[in-house]
This record gives C-alpha cells, sequence and structure tokens, in this order.
C-alpha cells in the first residue's frame, strides 16, 4: 500500500524556479508519467520527492505521512537511473543483493529475493558476470530488479530507457510495465517520448517550465487535450488560428482564412480569437471529384511510415496541412498530385483560446 | 589593428607549407619519433645508465661492514618513513577531501586554498617552516617554555614529509571526487545505505585506482625528499641524506654514493611496479556492512565529529606549520636586514646570484619540455602507437619522478660527465629537464585527453592538414594548460634540491637558491643570523607563490 | 556529384570485426540511411567512408576514383559526428565558415557564404553565440549549419537527430532531410530509430554486426523484409513457429503449435518444412471471439495499451502464444477490456515466410 501526496513543492537554484508550487496525488498501485520538455524540471521533481535532493519548500507524503525531512535511505524507495548506474565494481548478483545486504538481512533471505527477481526480469545471465560485459537492455533490466529487491512498493524510474537503442526501447518498456502490475507497485516513470509514456502509464502528468500543465489518463490527453501545448506535445497536430463565428448548444462553428469548422467544443463566445487544433490521424481524405469547396487541396509530399503514411496537403489558402492514414485503411491508395477533399469529425476539431505569447512561443519546445 | 592582422597572415603563410608537409604520414612518424628518441634518449637511459657505468666503485664499499651497515639503516628508514608517512596521509587527507568537495559553504574555499599551502611553498622553506615550528623558540616550543618540542631528526622528519605530502593526496582525491559520478553513491543510497556504508562500500571501491596512485605519488615525494629533509634531519640519515653527506665529504664518498643511489633506484622502481600492478587488485573489505553501527557513524553528529577531527590535524600538523615560514622574515623586516638585502651586501650577492641561476636553469628545462614533452602528449594521448605501446609509454613517463631525485641527480652526473663532460650549468639543465618531464608531459596529456577527438576528425574532413588543425584546434584548446603546465614545470625546477645537490660539486662556483639555504638554514651564524636565513627563505617563497598565483588565474580563465 | 561505392570493405578492432566485407553502392544524390543496433558498426562505416579509418581490405571509390589512400581533408566531405563536436572556442559564425576557410576562401567571402547557411537554419541572429551558449537543438542546427557550409557533396551523418528529446526528434527528421535535398547532396544518415529511417531514407541500409541484412528503399524494406531480423527491426511484427504441413498452387497450410493451422499465400517450401510465420501487429485484426473466418485463433486479451495513433491489443490465444494487434484510433469503436474472449485472425496474404535456422528464433531477431 502506498499513496503519495506532494504539495506546493518548489526547488530553486539560485535564480532558476526548478519546481514551481507543484502539487499532485498519486493512488496505490498507480504507473504515473511525467513527461516534458528538456528542462522542464521533471528530474528535479523526483529527485526531491525521492530525497535525492532537498526542495526548498513544500510537502510530500508517502502513506500520509510527511517524509520531507527523512534522508534518502530511509525513505524506502527504489529508483531506476537513466545512467543505469549498475556499480562496476560488483557483479551481477552482488548488485541485486545490495539492497537486501546493507539492510542487514539473513544472507538466505538476500538470495531468495535475488532468485526471484532473476526470474522475474527473465534475464539468462549468469550471475558472477560483470556490468560491463552485458547489453544496455539487460543491465537496465539488472538496475530494476535491483531497485527491487530491497522490497519497496514505490519505484521512481528516471529516463529508464533513455539509454537504450530504439528498439529495445519499445520492448523493454512493456516489460517493465509488466514487473510493476504484478508485484502491484506504485510508479513514477519520467520520460521525454510521450509514446512510451501513454502505452505504459494510467496517467501522464506534462510539465513545462518547471509546472504541471496537466494531468489526465493518456487517451484523454491525446484526443481532448486542456491546452494548447499539450495538445502538441503530445502527438503531432495542425495548427489554425481563426475565430469563432456561432455557438449553438452542442457546437460551434468556427471559421479560420476561409475555412469554416465545426466543433463539438462549447463554452466559447462569438467573436473570440482561437486556435483550432486538428490531429493527423483524426483526418479522413478521398479524391476529389466535385471542384473542391471547403476543406480541400492537393497532395504535395508522401511519406511511407511503415505501419502508416503520412501525406501533406496544401490547402486552398496555401497552408499545409499533415494527414496520416493507416496502411490497412487505404493509407496507400493516394498519390503526390492527387487533388483530394478532406474532412474531420466535430469531437475532434479541438479549439484554444488564442495564446497572448502568441502559437509559436507557446507551443515551443525548449 | 591592420597591422596584427597582417602579421597573422605572414604567419599563416609562413606555417602553410608546414600544414601540408603534415599531410605526409611519413613527415608525422618522423616527428613523432623525434619525441620518442629524445625521450629514451634524454630521459629514459641516463639514469639507469649512470650508476651502472660505476657500478666497479662498489665493491670497495662491500668490504667496508660499518659503511654498508650505515647505507643499510638509511635506505630501510627510507622506505619505513615512505611507507608510514603515506598512510597516514591517506588517512589524515581522505576525510579532508571529501569534506572539501561535499559540503556546500563559502569557507570551504578557504579550507582549499589552504590545503595547497605546502604545495606553494618550495620544500626547503617548508622544512625551515617546519624545523622553526617544532624545535626553535619562535615556534611551539617557545610558547611551551622548552627548549626544543621535538629536536632534529627522525621525529621532525616524518613531521615533515607528513606536511609536504599531505596536500599530494587532498589534491588528487579532490579532483577525482570532484570528476567522480555521484550517481553510484546516491544508487547505494536509495537502496537503504547509510551515506557511510554507501562510501565505504561504492566510492571508494570505484576510486581505488586514484586512492593507489595518490598513495604511490606521495611515497614517490617522500622516498625522493632532500632538501628539506637535510634542514630538519640533525644527525639521523636516510637513504637521500646519506648520498647528500657522501657527497659533501672532502674527497666525495663515490662509492657509497653510487652504491645507495643503485640500490634506491632499483627497489623504487620495483615497488612501484609491484604497487601499481597489485594495487588495483587489492580487494577493499567490501561485503560486510554492519548497518545500526555504519548508520550510527553517518548521522550529522559524528559526520561533524570527523570533519573536525580532519581539520584539527590539518591546522595542527599541517597549515600551522607551514605558515612559520614568515614569521622569521617578518622580523627581518624590523631590524633593518631587508635594507642589507636589497643592497646585495655581503652574502645577498650570492644570495640573488643563486635565484639567477635557478630561474635560468628553470626556464631552459622548461623550453626543453614544451619541445619535446608536448608531442609526447600527443603520442600517449592519441594512441599513436597503439594501445600496448602506449600503456608501456605511460608507465615509462613516471620513472624520473618514481627514482629518488639524489639517485636520479648522481646517476645523470655520472652519465653526462662520462659522455659529454658537459660544463656544469648544461647539466644541470639536462638534469632538470629530466626531473620535470614526467610532470610536463602529463599535466599535457590530461589537457589533451579533455579535449574530444571528434573535434579534430571534424576539422580534417572540413579541409584542415593535420599540423593546421593541431594548431587551429588542439593549442587554442589547451593553450592555458599549457601556459599553467610550463609555470608549473618552472617551480618544481626552482624548488629542486636533490638531484642539484648531486650534480653541483660541494666546491662549484654555480649554486642555486635552494642548494644555498640548505646551508644557511643548517648554518645560520656564518650569514648573519637567523633574520637573514629567514628573509631568504621568504624571498624564494614569495617568487614560487607568484608563479602559482599565475597559474590559478590563467586556469580559472579556461573554465 | 560523388557517387560512393564500397567493395569487400572489412574494418576490424582487434578481435571484433566491426564491419564485415561490405558491399554498397550509392547513387549521386541519393539520401542513404544505414539502420543497425549498436554496436553493429555504422559509425566505423561513416569512419571510413569519411578516411578518418583505414579499411583492412577492400575498396572504396568516389565516382570510380579509388580514395583508400586519400586522407580525410582530401575527400571533399562533411562529417557531421554523434555529438556534434562544435569547436567550443569559436562562435558560431566561425564554425561555420571554418570549412571554406581552411580550402583557402577569403576570411570576408567565408564569413558571407556561412552567414547565408545560417539563414537556412534560421541561426543568423544567433552567428556571434558560442556553442555552449545553444539548446541541444540549435547546436544541432549548427553542426548541419558547418557540414552545409564546407561546400562538400557527400554529406555523413552519424545519428543526427540521436541527442534530441524525442519530440523534437519527429519534427526535425523532415527539415533535415527537405535541407540536404533542397542543397541536392549525398548524404548517409545514420540511426537506430527505424521510423526515422523511414521517413528521411531514399534507401536504408539495414546493418547487423557489421554486415548488410538488406538494402532497398523503405516501401521495399518494409514490405519484404529478406530476413527474419529485417522483419523484427523494422516495424512491429508478430512471430509464430509451425510446420508446413501441404501446399498447393495457391498457398500452404501451416501447422502451429497445439495443432493450429494457419493458410500463407506462399508456395515455395515443400510440406514438412519448419517455418517462421511473421505478421505485421497493424495487420493483425481484433475480432468478435465466434469470428469464424479465414485464419481465426481465439484467445483472452491480456493487456490493451494506448499510443496515440493507435492501440496495441496483446492477446493470449489459446495455445498459449503472445499476439499483439494494433489498430488505429480511428478504427478504435470500443475499448477491448483485459479479459476479454476474442479472436484474432489475419490474411494469408499480410504473413512473411522464413525457413527456421539453427540458431533459433529468439537468437536470430535478437536486437544487440
Ligand atoms: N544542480 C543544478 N544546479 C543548477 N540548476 C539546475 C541543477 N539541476 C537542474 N537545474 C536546472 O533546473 C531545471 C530543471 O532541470 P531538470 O534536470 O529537472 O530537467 P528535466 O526536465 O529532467 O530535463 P531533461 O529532460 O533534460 O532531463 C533546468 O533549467 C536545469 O538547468
Ligand atoms: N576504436 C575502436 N577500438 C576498438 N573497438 C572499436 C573501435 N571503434 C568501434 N569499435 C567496436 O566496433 C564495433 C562497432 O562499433 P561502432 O561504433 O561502429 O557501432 P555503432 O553502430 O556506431 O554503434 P552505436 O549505435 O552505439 O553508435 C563495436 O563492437 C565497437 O565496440
Ligand atoms: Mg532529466
Ligand atoms: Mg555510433
Amino acid at each position: 500500500m502506498t499513496t503519495v501526496k506532494v504539495e506546493n513543492l518548489t526547488k530553486k537554484y539560485g535564480e532558476i524556479v526548478a519546481l514551481d508550487k507543484v502539487s499532485f496525488e498519486i493512488k496505490d498501485k498507480e504507473y504515473l508519467a511525467i513527461i516534458g520538455p528538456s528542462g522542464c524540471g521533471k528530474t528535479t521533481l523526483i529527485k526531491c520527492m525521492s530525497g535525492i535532493q532537498s526542495p526548498t519548500g513544500g510537502d510530500i507524503y508517502f502513506d500520509g505521512k510527511p517524509v520531507k525531512d527523512l534522508p534518502l535511505e530511509e525513505r524506502g524507495i527504489g529508483y531506476v537511473f537513466q545512467e543505469i548506474a549498475l556499480f562496476p565494481h560488483m557483479n551481477v548478483w552482488d548488485n541485486v543483493t545490495y539492497g537486501p545486504r546493507v539492510k542487514g538481512w539473513p544472507g538466505d533471505r538476500a538470495a531468495k529475493v535475488a532468485r526471484e527477481l532473476f526470474e522475474l526480469i527473465r534475464l539468462s545471465v549468469r550471475e558472477r558476470e560483470y556490468p560491463s560485459s552485458l547489453s544496455g537492455g539487460a543491465r537496465q533490466k539488472i538496475g530494476i530488479a535491483r531497485a527491487l529487491a530491497s522490497g519497496s512498493d514505490l519505484l521512481f524510474l528516471d529516463e529508464p530507457l533513455g539509454s537504450l537503442d530504439a528498439k529495445v526501447r519499445t520492448e523493454l518498456r512493456y516489460e517493465i510495465q509488466n514487473i510493476i502490475r504484478d508485484l502491484g507497485l506504485t510508479a513514477v516513470h519520467i520520460t521525454h517520448d510521450q509514446e512510451e509514456a501513454m502505452s505504459v502509464a494510467d496517467r501522464i502528468a506534462v510539465m513545462k517550465a518547471g509546472r504541471i500543465v496537466e494531468i489526465d489518463e493518456p487517451s484523454k490527453l491525446y484526443s481532448n487535450p486542456e491546452t494548447l501545448f499539450v495538445s502538441n506535445f503530445v502527438g503531432e497536430a495542425n495548427f489554425l488560428e481563426g475565430i469563432v463565428t456561432k455557438v449553438t448548444d452542442d457546437t460551434c462553428l468556427v471559421e479560420s482564412q476561409g475555412l469554416s469548422l465545426s466543433s463539438t467544443e462549447k463554452s466559447k463566445r462569438e467573436g473570440e480569437k482561437i486556435v483550432v487544433a486538428i490531429r493527423p490521424d483524426f483526418v479522413s481524405m478521398e479524391k476529389r471529384v466535385n471542384n473542391g469547396e471547403g476543406f480541400a487541396g492537393y497532395i504535395e509530399n508522401q511519406d511511407f511510415e511503415g505501419s502508416t503514411i503520412r501525406y501533406e496537403v496544401v490547402l486552398k489558402d496555401h497552408r499545409l496541412f499533415t494527414i496520416r492514414l493507416p496502411q490497412i485503411l487505404g493509407g496507400l491508395a493516394f498519390n503526390i498530385g492527387d487533388e483530394v477533399n478532406l474532412s474531420v469529425k466535430p469531437e475532434h476539431v479541438l479549439i484554444y483560446p488564442y495564446p497572448e505569447v502568441g502559437v509559436q512561443k507557446e507551443l515551443a519546445l525548449a | 589593428m591592420s597591422n596584427l592582422s597582417s602579421t597573422k597572415n605572414t604567419i599563416e603563410k609562413i606555417l602553410r607549407p608546414l600544414d601540408r608537409l603534415s599531410a605526409n604520414p611519413n613527415a608525422r612518424r618522423v616527428t613523432y619519433a623525434v619525441a620518442l628518441i629524445f625521450f629514451v634518449s634524454m630521459i629514459l637511459i641516463p639514469p639507469i645508465i649512470g650508476v651502472v657505468l660505476k657500478w666497479n666503485l662498489i665493491g670497495d664499499t662491500l668490504q667496508n661492514p660499518i659503511l654498508v651497515a650505515r647505507a643499510e639503516s638509511a635506505i630501510l628508514a627510507s622506505f619505513a618513513i615512505a611507507s608510514i608517512v603515506s598512510i597516514l596521509d591517506l588517512i589524515a587527507g581522505l576525510p579532508t577531501a571529501w569534506f572539501i568537495v561535499r559540503r556546500k559553504a563559502k569557507w570551504i574555499n578557504v579550507v582549499d586554498t589552504l590545503a595547497d599551502i605546502p604545495f606553494v611553498i618550495p620544500t626547503v622553506a617548508l622544512g625551515f617552516s617546519i624545523l622553526v615550528f617544532w624545535s626553535q623558540p619562535q615556534g611551539i616550543s617557545g610558547l611551551l617554555r622548552i627548549e626544543s618540542l621535538i629536536s632534529p631528526g627522525l621525529g621532525l622528519i616524518m613531521l615533515l614529509h607528513f606536511a609536504f605530502s599531505y596536500p599530494i593526496i587532498v589534491r588528487i582525491m579532490v579532483g577525482e571526487l570532484q570528476s567522480y559520478d555521484q550517481v553510484y553513491e546516491i544508487a547505494g543510497r536509495t537502496l537503504g545505505a547509510s551515506s557511510l556504508t554507501a562510501a565505504r562500500t561504492i566510492t571508494l571501491p570505484i576510486l581505488k585506482p586514484a586512492l593507489v596512485s595518490a598513495f604511490l605519488l606521495a611515497f614517490c615525494r617522500s622516498l625522493s625528499e632532500t632538501g628539506a629533509t637535510a634542514v630538519v634531519a640533525g644527525a639521523f640519515e636516510n637513504g637521500p641524506i646519506f648520498i647528500r653527506n657522501a657527497l659533501s665529504s672532502v674527497p666525495p664518498q663515490q662509492g657509497p654514493m653510487v652504491l645507495v643511489s643503485l640500490v634506491l633506484i632499483v627497489t623504487s622502481c620495483a615497488i612501484f611496479a609491484f604497487i601499481s600492478i597489485l594495487g588495483p587488485r587489492l580487494r577493499f573489505p567490501v561485503k560486510k556492512v554492519w548497518p545500526n553501527f555504519e548508520k550510527r557513524l553517518s548521522n550529522p553528529k559524528s559526520t561533524l565529529g570527523r570533519d573536525g577531527l580532519a581539520l584539527i590535524v590539518f591546522a595542527i600538523f599541517v597549515a600551522i606549520p607551514s605558515l612559520f615560514v614568515a614569521l622569521p622574515g617578518i622580523i627581518a623586516f624590523t631590524d633593518g636586514t631587508v635594507v642589507a638585502a636589497f643592497t646585495g651586501a655581503g652574502v645577498w650577492g650570492v644570495y640573488w646570484g643563486s635565484l639567477l641561476t635557478s630561474y635560468v636553469v628553470a626556464l631552459a628545462a622548461t623550453l626543453m619540455n614544451l619541445l619535446v614533452g608536448f608531442p609526447m602528449a600527443v603520442i600517449i594521448t592519441r594512441r599513436k602507437f597503439g594501445t600496448q605501446v602506449t600503456a608501456l609509454l605511460n608507465a615509462l613517463i613516471s620513472i624520473p619522478i618514481t627514482i629518488p631525485s639524489v639517485a636520479l641527480g648522481v646517476s645523470l652526473s655520472l652519465f653526462w660527465t662520462a659522455f659529454g663532460n658537459l660544463p656544469e650549468l648544461w647539466t644541470l639543465i639536462l638534469v632538470h629537464t629530466t626531473i620535470t618531464y614526467t610532470y610536463f608531459v602529463q599535466a599535457m596529456a590530461a589537457a589533451i585527453e579533455s579535449v574530444p577527438e571528434e573535434l579534430e576528425s571534424v576539422a580534417r574532413t572540413l579541409g584542415a592538414h593535420p599540423f593546421e588543425t593541431f594548431r587551429k584546434i588542439l593549442i587554442p584548446l589547451t593553450k592555458y594548460s599549457i601556459f599553467s603546465g610550463a609555470i608549473m614545470v618552472l617551480t618544481r625546477s626552482v624548488d629542486e634540491t636533490g638531484a642539484t645537490t648531486a650534480v653541483l660539486a660541494a666546491t662549484s662556483q654555480i649554486k642555486t637558491a635552494p642548494v644555498l639555504l640548505v646551508n644557511w638554514i643548517r648554518n645560520p651564524a656564518s650569514v648573519g643570523g637567523q633574520s637573514v636565513v629567514g628573509l631568504g627563505v621568504l624571498f624564494l617563497v614569495l617568487t614560487t607563490f607568484i608563479s602559482l598565483l599565475v597559474i590559478r588565474l590563467v586556469l580559472r580563465r579556461e573554465r | 556529384m560523388p557517387e560512393v561505392r564500397l567493395s569487400e570493405v572489412s574494418k576490424s578492432f582487434g578481435r571484433i570485426e566491426a564491419i564485415h566485407h561490405f558491399d554498397l553502392e550509392i547513387k549521386s544524390g541519393e539520401y542513404i540511411c544505414v539502420l543497425g543496433p549498436t554496436g553493429s558498426g555504422k559509425t566505423t562505416l561513416l569512419r571510413l567512408i569519411a578516411g578518418l579509418i583505414c579499411p583492412d581490405d577492400g575498396k572504396i571509390t568516389f565516382d570510380g576514383k579509388l580514395v583508400n589512400d586519400l586522407s580525410p581533408e582530401e575527400r571533399d566531405i562533411a562529417y557531421f559526428p554523434q555529438q556534434y563536436a562544435l569547436f567550443p572556442h569559436l562562435n558560431v559564425l566561425e564554425n561555420v565558415a571554418f570549412g571554406p576557410k581552411t580550402r583557402g576562401v577569403a576570411y570576408e567571402e567565408a564569413k558571407t557564404q556561412a552567414l547565408k547557411v545560417l539563414e537556412t537554419v534560421k541561426l543568423d541572429q544567433r552567428a556571434n553565440a558560442f556553442p555552449r551558449e545553444l539548446s541541444g537543438g540549435m547546436q544541432q542546427r549548427v553542426a548541419l549549419a558547418r557540414a552545409l557550409a564546407s561546400g562538400a557533396k557527400l554529406l555523413l551523418l552519424d545519428e543526427p537527430l540521436g541527442a534530441l528529446d524525442a519530440r523534437l526528434r519527429v519534427e526535425l527528421r523532415y527539415h533535415i532531410k527537405s535541407l540536404v535535398k533542397s542543397a541536392g547532396l549525398t548524404a548517409i544518415h545514420v540511426t537506430h530509430d527505424q521510423r526515422e529511417a523511414m521517413i528521411v531514407a531514399d534507401r536504408i541500409v539495414v546493418l547487423r554486426m557489421g554486415k548488410v541484412e538488406q538494402v532497398g528503399t523503405p516501401y521495399h524494406i518494409y514490405q519484404s523484409p529478406a530476413t527474419l531480423f529485417v522483419a523484427n527491426f523494422v516495424g512491429e511484427t508478430n512471430f509464430l513457429e509451425g510446420t508446413i504441413k501441404s501446399v498447393n498452387s495457391v498457398g500452404a497450410l501451416v501447422e502451429l503449435q497445439d495443432g493450429f493451422r494457419v493458410k500463407v499465400q506462399e508456395t515455395s517450401y515443400l510440406s514438412g518444412e519448419e517455418v517462421v510465420l511473421a505478421i505485421r501487429q497493424e495487420l493483425t485484426s481484433l475480432m468478435p471471439v465466434d469470428y469464424d473466418g479465414e485464419n481465426a485463433i481465439q484467445g483472452e486479451v491480456k493487456a490493451v495499451r494506448f499510443l496515440g495513433d493507435s492501440i496495441r491489443v496483446e492477446v493470449i490465444l489459446v495455445n498459449n502464444l503472445l499476439i499483439s494487434a494494433r489498430i488505429p484510433i480511428s478504427q478504435v469503436k470500443i475499448y477491448p477490456k483485459v479479459k476479454d474472449k476474442v479472436a484474432i485472425s489475419f490474411k494469408p496474404a499480410d504473413v512473411f515466410v522464413f525457413c527456421t535456422t539453427a540458431r533459433g528464433l529468439a537468437k536470430e531477431i535478437e536486437v544487440i
């Protein structure tokens, strides 16, 4: 049983505010992912939570008990590092049993736990091998086993897959999640890869400049993000600037340079300046037979992505629009130069107030 | 301005043909070969051959049981002192280094700087300072109202060696701890290890190579030290003092001198090889953990206690004794000695002359090193001759600092007189080049190592010839290190006593400042009293102090 | 413009054979991607072409001219190393102007050229900044500008996007290709990310342990992988082991573990041969449990993972094999739930068939 509560957590490095009054809760056995652009404070957040660093202000509770003043080694957590950080001078077995050993467990108990973990991570390495002779993926599995060996229910993972090859990364992320599920742990997983976050997490917290901008389930963040920043950061999107022309009970009509779209978004005022975001995956496309009123254009570019095909369509007003079609749904049926009609369902037309700093600045990743 | 750029253009024009020449692989090979040949023929061979040439002199000495017994006990004393002192230094220096790196407070910088003091002060001056502090009325003995708390001899030698080896350990360990990736230790702590346990079972084993090399360096320095030891030795003899005494007796006792030198050279090289090979294989007592006990020792109170103790040891045995160098000098300001010094009257004429000699020799040695040491550093860091040769060269490079400097001096001087019959000054320059070579090459190698090889690769693909890459990428990126390395060599050379004593005959007209000062300190009455001696020491300290200040400023620029 | 050819090139470091009898022909103006796992020899390959290391064996020619003994500065190439390697002591402009200057272009002229290139990567505003003052993405662009400004016609890019955040990487891969193409250069781009390779490359070379596994257009590589390794490394694939039961003119029948039989559209195998079937996850469909069409196998949902543009459903089949199906997000009507009884199915035409090898499936597809 482990729940986590963070209240107004703040961390300053001199002038730099790395964490700015962050508050959130994690439920028991929940898998929380934290994503955000480089330098937004992800690492600082979990370092403060785990006790590696001391926050400037705010409170942290594990299971309702304040832990802010507890030293790192007494918080009873597991931590998996991006650098993997297996002890280079110890063999695999000594690495995994290090936790039990420094806690003074009897040898046979430590050995039993280690045996079970080796089973769990399904790794066929010899126990006397040294970390330097293992591949990156195998090393990180040992890293996880080591973190779990002293029996903590709360696991922090800081970009656990960041130093690995793309392919190994996708395979290992599922394995990690299965282990965490099977053992019923509460986990906080940092990554800058949105797909990784979405595929493993129960909820995702998106951070920007030391704050959490949104925290929600992956599907919600993807299909209906609350902020313009998240709509861009979690998956690609096309952005069109426009204004709200008409508001009815369950839809509103927006216009962008002569292009008119309807959306199911509510609570917008007529005449409000807005930004429309449309994901490339939610647009359908067909070859044009009529003379192409409305949402239409021609295909300028086609990229084969494997399971999907990505098209760049030049709209009538010369704006570029990106569309992604799955191969099994006839994604390969179009050619460069084809005149096409596009359509998108109102629930996939996302609308955001026009940001004060401008669209480019608001979406900036750095 | 335009003048400057036209000079630049001219230089560029002169260097262009060299750039093109460097594109020829053979031209490059020749350059590296020259550096290698210089290393082997001027640095590596002479110290070993020199004593071997005269080994026939040993026979007579071996017949003399009293001499042999004296030599034996002197050599044993040397190794005993070096081992005990280096271990004590490791024990005392490690907590200080830890504390300097890990505590985050402004005043730590003061400790950091103070820990360098024995470094900054030439060893002769340090010997003088320790002598004044422990055994003369101006120091602690005066405070306690006794004649001499610790009179010159074995005890004082130990105290001296402890003081000058201390900064070596602290400096190396501070550097290592700073570049050590703390993530390992943090990982240990997330697994439940107390900070002491994590340090003992993770950090120290990972830093083992550094600990070994710090120990070795302290060991070699202690084995080698002559000037300051002569100052505090009294009637006691260790290896270097034995040689020094043999040299200064009239006529010089060549037999015993060669014997002890040979033994010292062979043994020190053997011990160096033994420890460098076996040291890294030593196992730490890692496995056993005493969770509660170590946790108690890790709590803030115990940590404070440990740090306090480390600081007290540092203050009493290193910092305060070293600072006493200034005291007699300050007295000199009040009694008019200063005026005499600047007019160059009496003994001062000889003094200024010796200081000049010191710097002339040092400058020449530095220049030699710049010319031949830099290519050697490139050879080592860029593995121009393959991994194995590089490892071998790396080991061979350390020989000049492994061998006790008097022994080295004896051997070199025998070698150069046998072969070149060079004037004394020239021999002196060559000896100083040898002695400082290791320091220079190692400093340059570290600097080059910090420049990623990729940078040179990119420059090459962008059209730069090898020599052009060298001067447009490598030199600009290491220029501060080159400069500070050069100054370090300069200071080391000015400071050198042991080998210099061996080269300069007791009757020689040429004297370097430290050699002169050793004589002054041992016999203050001959030059007009303690305040003259004190002032002479103080001037030497000031000149090195300025050089080292320059290094610090320059290195700060680089960062 | 150079046409690069490598024939029978080998390079070893001690006992490690980093590149092994490597053959490749690159046409002028082509954008080639070398794709392979860590340690497969990608960097070594680039360094060989750049002339930074010499091959032990074999020939490298540019436009038919042997360059084996030519030093890097004479090869007229631009090298973009893994960690950018910007010159820290030079500012952005001087970094970019380094190439033209060493090639003898006058100082002022070189600067003008450099500024022009900086404009194309939108960094002319930061010309006076030093590399350490720039973010990772900006440094990447400076390194690219430096390579472009050198006037070399062959560009060697070693994981140019590797050090960037995932999100930024996606954005920049489109950018990098259009820059290279509009400058009309030949490029060799090294990466371990198959999606990046698919998007930027005209042709992909799949490398494994110093040897070529397959060469072809992204479409070709994806739609007809030559080996099990490629089938696994490029794309997301399910693997099933079985034995050919019978073969006729339109296809074959394969028996899986526990007697399940599936049809494949592949006639070149003999009955009794052991084979491995590879099916793309996006071509594996999820069906109601009572579905009785072609190649349907019942099972139970083990996990459902949301991936943004699609969901991935992991199903444990009744014969205990694990298969994943990937469904485009626009096709997901109701979310399957864990423990739901379902069937999976795939078309015979969508199955790749490979021979079983002595090393076994796991070793064959292993990514090291
Ligand atoms: N020890 C430190 N001293 C000073 N500033 C720091 C320190 N550690 C982090 N910062 C600053 O705090 C901010 C947040 O850093 P943090 O490492 O938490 O970001 P991150 O989200 O983990 O980034 P990345 O994805 O690059 O790992 C950054 O602006 C960083 O420069
Ligand atoms: N200078 C060298 N000395 C010894 N071995 C080397 C050297 N360079 C490369 N190798 C070895 O050659 C093999 C191929 O290395 P290479 O760097 O080309 O791989 P890579 O595909 O670029 O990998 P990565 O994706 O990790 O960059 C590796 O096994 C590597 O250890
Ligand atoms: Mg981070
Ligand atoms: Mg590489």
